[in-house]
């Protein structure tokens, strides 16, 4: 019985990788708000408790607080509204500064609906 | 070029290959577990669940089993504390070469990774423990601040540098039976893998530094293992999510090379609420001296607001084997996936991970890992990195 259970355990991975690659969605599908950004691209990607909470503000950038974050943003000319060449943009493209998030960099997916939300006003 | 200076560059290559071509993040010790001949975690760590400091039996552990030889003691034996006390630290340093695809190119650094000092005391069944140190910096950040638009950033504080992982009041009776506790720890679940980047942490709430507070209980037994917390995200070190909530692991040895475990965790926050579920295993392959370790987890995230709008489900998953070829020596591999919206193409995360580590004595470890990520479907990264890790 201990023999198989290797080829079970690979089985069982092939089957996961084949599950998540096969997700057949659309970028498009989800809301390009902040109300739906922040939790679910920006709080778990950049406010991780080493970099940009309010205890640690790495680089001087707090993003933990929905509010709070969204108007250091836009105060700090990080996400100007209508304009998809944000600082923003260049953070997470690495283009001339250093790449953001510095250990993986987001999916090019979940960029580029941050860049339609910029285009779109940055709506709140 | 001189002598001295060549081999000083032949001993940088052969550290930067080394560093780039074998380690691991998966600094997974949880693979002791089995391969040192020890059933459950808390034979060797003072956390019902695992973790943190070493007894006595498990300090015994590390210079007789887990390294290649030495004393496990505090100070290797050279103090002998009061029987009611447990002293215990860790100093890592580290160096990384780290590439994302930026336009500045790889990023090399050397950092403190972690230096804190643990302390626990006990009275009878009652026992009170303690982990205090600073924070690891990889960067201080002054080059975006000079970039940034506004231009108004301040530096961090002293005092962000200094963290707490975890603080609690612990009644536990006898080694095997129930336990309670209560202060800041994190809540069991899954693999309890010691690399806090590895997806199912990273993702699922086990992250650097997001211990919660809560009370947590459980029953320890020869054969299974029940832990149960409600917690509240730590409003004072910071997390990306500020949630209440509860998890439970279930983890069962239905024979001593065999571990399966079930995990649950709820949290509801301002902006969402998470449900995730998942179930692990592990299988010592005495013969081969081989773990096989695996964790997959589902979770359903759903938005506050909006009617439902982005409400997606998500996939984490873990597996890797480790290689114990000798004493003190550990070599895994791994390979993980991050789905992070199933309904959604090209936002699936995948790693592919390799490690070394080196316990020539008792204390002291010296780690080698190495990262392949593919993000989405044209994304990646790379990272290679060296550890000297002393523990007290």
């Amino acid at each position: 019985m201990l023999s198989r259970r290797p080829y079970n355990t690979g089985f069982a991975l092939v089957l996961v990788s084949a599950l998540a690659a096969a997700c057949t969605g659309e970028p498009g599908d989800r809301p390009a708000t902040w109300e739906y950004l922040h939790p679910a691209i920006i709080a778990p990607s950049c406010a991780t408790s080493s970099c940009h909470t309010a205890r640690v503000e790495t680089a001087g950038v707090a993003l933990d607080e929905r509010r709070a974050a969204y108007i250091d943003l836009i105060d700090r000319r990080f996400v100007v509204p209508g304009d998809s060449a944000s600082a923003l943009m260049s953070l997470l493209e690495g283009d001339e500064r250093r790449r953001m998030p510095p250990d993986a960099p987001l999916p090019a997916a979940d960029i580029e609906l941050i860049r339609a939300w910029i285009e779109a006003g940055a709506p709140e | 070029m001189s002598a001295r200076a060549r081999l000083l560059a032949v001993a940088a290559l052969a550290l930067g290959v080394l560093a780039l071509g074998l380690g691991a993040e998966a600094r997974a010790y949880p693979h002791f577990q089995l391969s040192s001949g020890s059933g459950r975690c808390s034979q060797c760590h003072i956390g019902p669940a695992g973790g943190g400091l070493l007894t006595p039996w498990g300090q015994d552990e590390q210079g007789d089993t887990v390294a290649r030889g030495g004393d496990g003691h505090f100070l290797h034996g050279a103090v002998q504390l009061p029987s009611w006390l447990l002293v215990g630290g860790n100093v890592r340093l580290a160096a990384l070469a780290n590439d994302v695809g930026g336009s500045e190119g790889a990023e090399l650094a050397a950092f403190p990774m972690q230096i804190d000092l643990a302390l626990s005391a006990w009275r009878g069944a009652w026992s009170a423990v303690a982990i205090v140190g600073a924070r690891g910096v990889v960067r201080s950040g002054a080059p975006a601040m000079a970039e940034s638009p506004g231009g108004e950033a301040s530096a961090p504080s002293l005092g962000s540098y200094v963290i707490s992982r975890e603080h609690y009041v612990m009644w536990r009776p006898k080694e095997e039976g129930p336990y309670a506790r209560a202060g800041r720890f994190a809540a069991p679940y899954g693999l309890r893998l010691a690399d806090h980047t590895a997806y199912v942490r990273r993702y699922l709430g086990g992250n650097l530094l997001e211990e919660t507070y809560g009370v947590g209980g459980g029953w320890i037994g020869d054969a299974w293992e029940l832990h149960a917390t409600a917690f509240v995200s730590d409003p004072l070190q910071g997390a990306p999510r500020r949630e209440a909530g509860g998890a439970a692991l279930l983890e069962a040895r239905p024979a001593n090379a065999i571990v399966v475990g079930a995990s649950a965790r709820a949290g509801a926050g301002e902006a969402d609420t998470r449900l995730q579920a998942g179930v692990h295993g592990k299988l010592w392959i005495e013969g081969a001296r081989l773990l096989l370790q695996a964790e997959v987890d589902g979770v359903r995230q759903m938005f506050a607001g909006g009617a439902g709008a982005g409400d997606r489900w998500q996939l984490a998953a873990y597996a890797g084997p480790v290689l114990v070829p000798a004493r003190g020596l550990y070599a895994g591999a791994g390979y993980q996936v991050f789905a992070e919206d199933l309904q959604v193409r090209g936002v699936v995360r995948q790693s592919v991970d390799a490690w070394l580590a080196v316990f020539p004595i008792a204390h002291v470890e010296v780690m080698a890992s190495a990262r392949a990520q593919r993000i989405g479907p044209a994304e990646h990264a790379y990272l290679g990195m060296l550890q000297l890790h002393y523990a007290l």
